[in-house]
């Protein structure tokens, strides 16, 4: 079977913009979430967010904006950085030798897609009474016209999809990608996961499902708490992360930087309940991703969890760890790193699979933060508040289990 | 051409004006055929006007004004 190297890395978060940048405020623990207003029909309202001050004008030229949603335009810009990382051109007939555009194609993962697109039109709609739409709604808030645009730049004819596994859905887009290149139907693909869902409708769907953090007494920026007794919720963000990942012997032949190894994925169901998570299936997940990558558990040394901090999850989780890991969970370390970054939903997964990749290559772990005052329900190593070094590592796992009781693992191990 | 034309396309593309010669092709500025339609929209719903339906959408500058300066209401400034 083929192997898969990851070769380029990008991010666009709350956090930074830029892997390096991404990954230092996990290690320091320095949090991007904050209190935005959001002007609601029904007044202003303050809600706790990782949101993204992002201008579009230096990235994009205003014709392009015309037909490109803020989710689109954050996944070019995570793509930017991993393509020029790989050592990747967006000039057509540019790629390197052993890379053909048709060999080389797009998995992209989201939750909601173009929803500020969608949520303006309902507003022209519904509120300001307009006769007809923009001619470009459709094409600004299909969830495929993410995958669309980045392959368009880069000139990507390969095979392109679009997952909607809700907060699973750039784990799995990146597992998928794998299997197409282990499989053959790709040499490289570009994986990964956007999302933008800060807008009003988004919030109010998110805040009646009461899940959502409530400020914390810290400051809003530590009220994202998870494995913590104090923990209220998850808080909402928005951002992208995506990698290049290409087949072994054709990374190595064309000379690139191989960061890592992908090496093994697995994705199970609950059929369980629409919300509540279930630990046998999670644990499934991380048991079948330890059998495709051909590894004991003992071979990985940092597990960067879901951990949402949500009351159920987070313990759910740890129950899961423990029924994947045995006897080894409780000297495993493991953290989360929405606490810093928040919940970027669609592009969650990519995001901690991406810090997960940093960890291995850096030896450095990053912390959970604000995890002062442990849950008792949640008692495992889950590296609180301060980052700790970690020698020899040589595998590491990410999880992302979503509402639907889709359950994604990614494991990544030394090149 | 039409300054309020030309100045409204160089505000929605930031497109500085000088660039903005008649037989520059949309192409050319960096419009494809979609934004050259959301364009057409925009301008419609400014002047209050119909653009009718192209069998050959504008190539050019000054093709895109011809379509559109005949259909202006005399006088009327640009928003």
């Amino acid at each position: 079977m083929r192997r898969v190297a990851i070769t380029g890395l990008g991010v666009i978060s709350a956090v930074g913009t830029g892997t390096p940048a991404f990954f230092q405020s996990l290690l320091s623990a320095r949090s991007g979430i904050r209190a935005i207003d959001i002007p609601f029909p029904t007044g202003t309202e303050s809600v706790l967010a990782g949101s993204i001050d992002f201008d579009a004008d230096p990235h994009f030229p205003r014709a392009r904006l015309l037909t490109m949603d803020r989710v689109s335009q954050f996944a070019l810009v995570a793509s930017r950085e991993a393509m020029a990382q790989a050592g990747l051109s967006a000039e057509p007939g540019t790629l390197p030798s052993g890379l053909t555009p048709e060999r080389f194609g797009v998995s992209l993962g989201t939750g909601s897609g173009g929803a500020g697109s969608t949520e303006a039109a309902y507003t022209a709609l519904l509120e300001q009474k307009v006769a007809r739409l923009r001619p470009m709604t459709v094409v600004l808030a299909m969830n495929n016209a993410i995958a669309a645009h980045v392959s368009m730049e880069f000139g990507l004819k390969g095979p392109s999809s679009t997952v909607s596994n809700a907060c699973a859905s750039s784990a799995t887009s990146i597992g998928e990608a794998f299997r197409q290149i282990r499989h053959g139907y790709a040499d490289a693909m570009l994986a990964g996961g956007s999302e933008a869902l800060l807008n009003r409708g988004t919030v109010k769907a998110w805040q009646a499902m009461h899940t959502l953090a409530k400020p914390h007494a810290g400051g809003a920026e530590t009220s994202c708490r998870p494995f913590s007794a104090d923990r209220t919720g998850l808080v909402l963000a928005e951002g992208a992360a995506m990698l290049v990942l290409e087949e072994w012997e054709s990374a190595k032949r064309r000379g690139a930087n191989i960061l890592a190894e992908l090496c093994g994925y697995a994705s199970t169901t609950d059929a369980h309940h629409l919300t509540q998570p279930d630990a046998q299936g999670q644990a499934r997940a991380m048991t079948l991703a330890l059998e495709d990558a051909k590894l004991q558990a003992s071979s990985i040394g940092y597990l960067n969890a879901h951990g949402t901090a949500t009351d159920v999850g987070d313990v759910v989780e740890t129950s899961a760890i423990k029924l994947a890991f045995q006897d080894l969970a409780a000297r495993l370390p493991i953290s989360s790193s929405k606490g810093v970054h928040g919940h970027a939903m669609g592009a969650a997964g990519a995001m901690e699979f991406i810090a997960s990749v940093m960890t291995l290559r850096t030896g450095q772990l990053p912390p959970t933060a604000f995890l002062e005052n442990p849950d008792p329900r949640c008692d495992l190593d889950y590296v609180p508040l301060a980052p700790r070094d970690a020698k020899g590592l040589r595998a590491v796992m990410s999880n992302s289990f979503a509402f639907g009781g889709s359950n994604a693992v990614l494991i990544a191990k030394s090149a | 051409m039409n300054s309020d034309l030309i100045n409204l396309f160089a505000e929605t593309f930031g497109i500085s004006e000088e660039k903005l010669l008649p037989d520059a092709t949309l192409e050319s500025l960096g419009l494809d055929s979609l934004a050259v339609i959301e364009f057409l929209f925009q301008i419609e719903d400014q002047f209050g006007i119909q653009i009718p339906d192209q069998a050959n959408p504008p190539r050019t500058l000054a093709e895109m004004v011809q379509l559109i300066e005949p259909l202006l209401p005399a006088g009327k400034p640009a928003a």
